[in-house]
């Protein structure tokens, strides 16, 4: 399997500084210098992995290179480097990315990773050479999703970032049926939410003054949940928005031989958020010769707890059930209406729903009950609100019955054939 | 001289709040089946209540349409088609979709139009374009959109354009956010969210007050009744209000402040001052978060971050709803919230301003005085001429 992984984890990008934003940039937190990127930076990670993503700040949410860093880099890196624009856009800011993306020379990147359907749109219209990844990680959890995408993208396509919620199950059933190579999240930080809302500096408003806020381009935080057990989700705030991670991050290296049997062609490791390069070489080696021991001592040297997701099994549907109560959902077949007000040992009022069906002096009734009991009864009379005896009632009507004991308000009334014996 | 005005796109959480939504002046209405919508814990609509709702609506002269924007897995493809030939049999006037899986299957099987839901986070020109490309006939933007981004979308692409105006809002990107996938074992994008960005989080930030407890991830609901005329100049065709899970006297009343508002503009070409106040005020009596005005003109910012525990505010309730109206007798009302003897009620009419309710004779249904009622008994109120069935009847909260 060939290993994707990202320049900014070679580079310790504190340790630079900035220069001034040029007088070209177009936003804030703009940096087209290459103070981060030199040749000897650039030998570091040579052979280090199949492919290098460059993430741009200008482009990527998590990116903290400059676009000038990342083409520098793309002409410095011997091996497949891949410029990465995975931003969502609103019009407004769709137009400055592609303002920036004039500015360098895309054909120096072996390809272009994108999420958003009108970056593919932009660059099938605008750069019909340039070989495209398409980032499927929301949602596409179908094979005709996938398929359709892999038409829309046309031979521009060279990858499929599919979705960790995918189980492995899933994830074989669609590749046997494509041939587009598939990439995978292998390790690293499990992102649950993104909004281009500014959420962390909202909370220095009392704490800061505004230049403190305006001019610091980076929040990071964690934070708990107060309403369940999840504790230490990290968080970050930058010029594109508020981003949220699972408290645990993804580790899938003991199934790497599970996982290239399936047919997944490309790994991505992310340790941009990890102080673990030291990681790195023996996440090669057991690349190259895989062993569950390896593996697992990774695992152990890892510095923060890991899940392996939905790799084997993803059950998050099956509580749907649970969600609401399937006792009083109405079934179609023979329905009447709903009980609406009960006085106990006394009447029970019912509206009556069905526009095909009437209730009728003599007819045998069924009442399921919100607690999952049926109750079997015969019309014997019935009023109307204004308490005139009825021999018919129809959809619309209120009606009123003898209560019948353990019937309740949300009881549905339904007509049936013969009435059981009741024990 | 009659202007013209978006459609007004309210939620049908059941059948009952579509004939509210619709009596109150809604033009269409959007729900779920059983099976393929986003709201598991909703009541949803059985066959046979489709059947009497897409009738209802129709008869009113409103749309149905059907939400079917979970992602779906392969085994449920497999069975969208038979669905689909129920609606296009019961006329459902589109199919509200995100995955692109649910669209190829929706083309191959039936002519009914799709939308392109809000989930699949159409955010641009380029985006449109290839949704256009696709094969959908509308697309609901996503809430970060402005109005001004919108028009050009439209004018972009030639597609209809919905937006929200109204409703509580998902902070994330909708569509890109799984929290309750990881932290309660509930697909989100498959009808399961847990509304984990309404809980509270302790905050370990340089800076900040160690464990500070916030609502950081928490939205203020979207109003968008001040920027009608902003929708109307750009030309959006629908206007959608979020809410299928909540009540009726939501659905009845936002239905009927926006379906008011749009109808003062078709008539004047214009909003007035008076009226917005009005209109504000009245949005003001269903439950709700602090309002926001959200992306509509420009990005949202800390303001329209809510930060504070679910407190939505009430300064009325829905008292009861109109079952029956015997003229000259009485008005049947199945009670929602307690109220008493002598309580100032309001009946909110399906057009024109609410009307204060006469309680001193309050029976229940054998013409026993009742001095206090309660939530699922029903009592019969003097007969009120204006009162029709599905109205609603509600009662300031006494602070």
């Amino acid at each position: 399997m060939k290993l994707v992984t990202f320049l900014e984890q070679f580079i310790d990008l504190e340790k630079f500084t900035p220069p001034l934003p040029s007088k070209n940039s177009l936003n804030k937190g703009d940096n087209n210098g290459d103070n981060n990127v030199s040749a000897s930076k650039i030998d570091h990670t040579k052979q280090e992995a199949a492919e290098l993503i460059l993430s741009a700040n200008e482009l990527s949410r998590l990116g903290k290179l400059s676009l000038g860093e990342c083409q520098k880099a793309a002409e410095l890196y011997p091996g497949r480097s891949v410029l990465e624009w995975d931003l969502l856009m609103t019009q407004d800011i769709f137009e400055k990315c592609i303002e920036h993306l004039a500015t360098i020379d895309l054909t120096k990147f072996s390809a272009i990773r994108v999420q958003d359907p009108g970056a593919l749109f932009y660059l099938k219209q605008n750069y019909p050479k340039l070989k495209i990844q398409l980032i499927l990680e929301n949602g596409n959890h179908n094979t005709m999703a996938v398929k359709k995408w892999i038409e829309l993208a046309g031979p521009q396509l060279e990858r499929l970032v599919l979705s960790i919620e995918l189980s492995k199950t899933k994830l074989l059933a669609i590749i046997e049926e494509i041939t587009t190579p598939v990439e995978i999240l292998g390790l690293g930080r499990i992102l649950l939410f993104y909004t281009p809302r500014n959420l962390l500096s909202a909370l220095y408003k009392d704490h800061e003054d505004e230049l403190t806020i305006k001019t610091n381009p980076l929040f990071e935080g964690v934070c708990h949940s107060q309403e369940t057990p999840h504790n230490g989700f990290p968080l970050v705030e930058n010029r594109h928005g508020t981003f949220m991670f699972n408290t645990k991050d993804l580790f899938l290296l003991e199934y790497l031989n599970e996982i290239a049997q399936i047919g997944v062609e490309f790994l991505r490791i992310d340790l941009r958020s990890r102080e673990m390069l030291d990681l790195w070489p023996d996440i090669k080696k057991l690349n190259d010769n895989f062993s569950k021991m390896s593996a697992q001592k990774i695992k152990k040297d890892y510095s923060v707890a890991t899940i392996r997701g939905f790799f084997h099994h993803n059950k998050t549907d099956v509580l749907f059930k649970k969600l609401k109560n399937q006792l009083i959902q109405r079934s179609d077949e023979n329905y009447l209406g709903d009980v609406i007000e009960v006085r106990k040992k006394e009447y029970m009022g019912i509206i009556l729903r069905n526009k095909n069906l009437c209730l009728k002096i003599g007819q045998k009734i069924s009442i399921k009950t919100p607690d999952g009991k049926e109750k079997f009864s015969e019309i014997k009379a019935m009023q109307s609100s204004s308490l005139e005896s009825l021999d018919i009632a129809r959809s619309g009507q209120v009606v009123f019955l003898k209560h019948i004991n353990g019937v309740s308000v949300k009881s549905a009334l339904y007509l049936v054939s013969s009435v059981p014996s009741q024990k | 001289m009659t202007h013209w005005v978006p459609e007004l796109l309210a939620p049908a959480g059941n059948l009952e709040k579509l004939k509210v939504a619709v009596s109150y002046g809604a033009n269409a209405v959007y729900l779920a089946g059983q099976k393929f919508g986003l709201r598991s814990a909703a009541d949803n609509f059985t066959t046979d209540e489709l059947i009497e709702g897409i009738a209802f609506a129709h008869a009113h002269r409103a749309k149905v349409f059907l939400v079917l924007n979970s992602f779906l897995h392969d085994d449920e493809l497999a069975t969208l088609p038979e669905f689909l030939h129920l609606l296009e049999q019961l006329k459902v006037d589109a199919v509200i979709v995100s995955d692109l899986g649910v669209i190829e299957v929706v083309k191959a099987n039936c002519q009914i139009p799709i939308h392109l839901s809000t989930q699949a986070t159409c955010l641009n020109t380029h985006s449109a374009l290839l949704w256009k490309a696709v094969g959908v006939a509308r697309i609901v933007l996503g809430r970060e959109v402005s109005i001004k981004e919108a028009k050009k979308i439209k004018e972009v692409s030639g597609l209809e354009i919905e937006m929200f105006v109204h409703g509580s809002m998902c902070m994330a990107y909708s569509g890109n956010c799984v929290i309750s996938n990881y932290t309660q074992g509930r697909d989100s994008n498959r009808g399961g969210c847990a509304h984990s960005c309404r809980f509270a989080y302790a905050m370990e930030m340089p800076g900040l007050a160690d464990k500070e407890q916030t609502y950081f991830m928490s939205s203020k609901d979207l109003q968008g009744i001040g920027v009608l005329a902003e929708f109307i100049a750009a030309g959006i065709d629908s206007l959608k209000v979020e809410g299928r899970m909540k009540g009726h006297h939501y659905a009845g009343t936002i239905s009927k402040v926006y379906a008011e508002a749009l109808s003062s503009y078709a008539h004047n070409g214009s909003f007035s001052p008076d009226h917005l106040w009005h209109w504000e005020s009245e949005l003001n009596k269903v439950t709700h978060r602090e309002y926001t005005a959200a992306s509509l003109l420009a990005p949202a910012d800390e303001q329209s971050i809510y930060n504070q525990r679910e407190n939505d505010q009430k300064d009325y309730v829905v008292a009861g709803m109109v079952l029956e109206v015997v003229p000259e007798k009485f008005i049947l009302l199945e009670v929602r919230h307690h109220f008493f003897r002598g309580d100032h009620l309001e009946l909110l009419p399906f057009r024109g301003p609410a009307q204060f309710m006469q309680t001193e004779a309050l029976e229940n249904v054998y013409g026993e005085e009742v001095e206090k009622t309660r939530p699922g008994s029903l009592v019969k109120l003097p007969y009120n001429e204006n009162a029709k069935v599905y109205n609603l009847v509600r009662k300031k909260v006494l602070l």
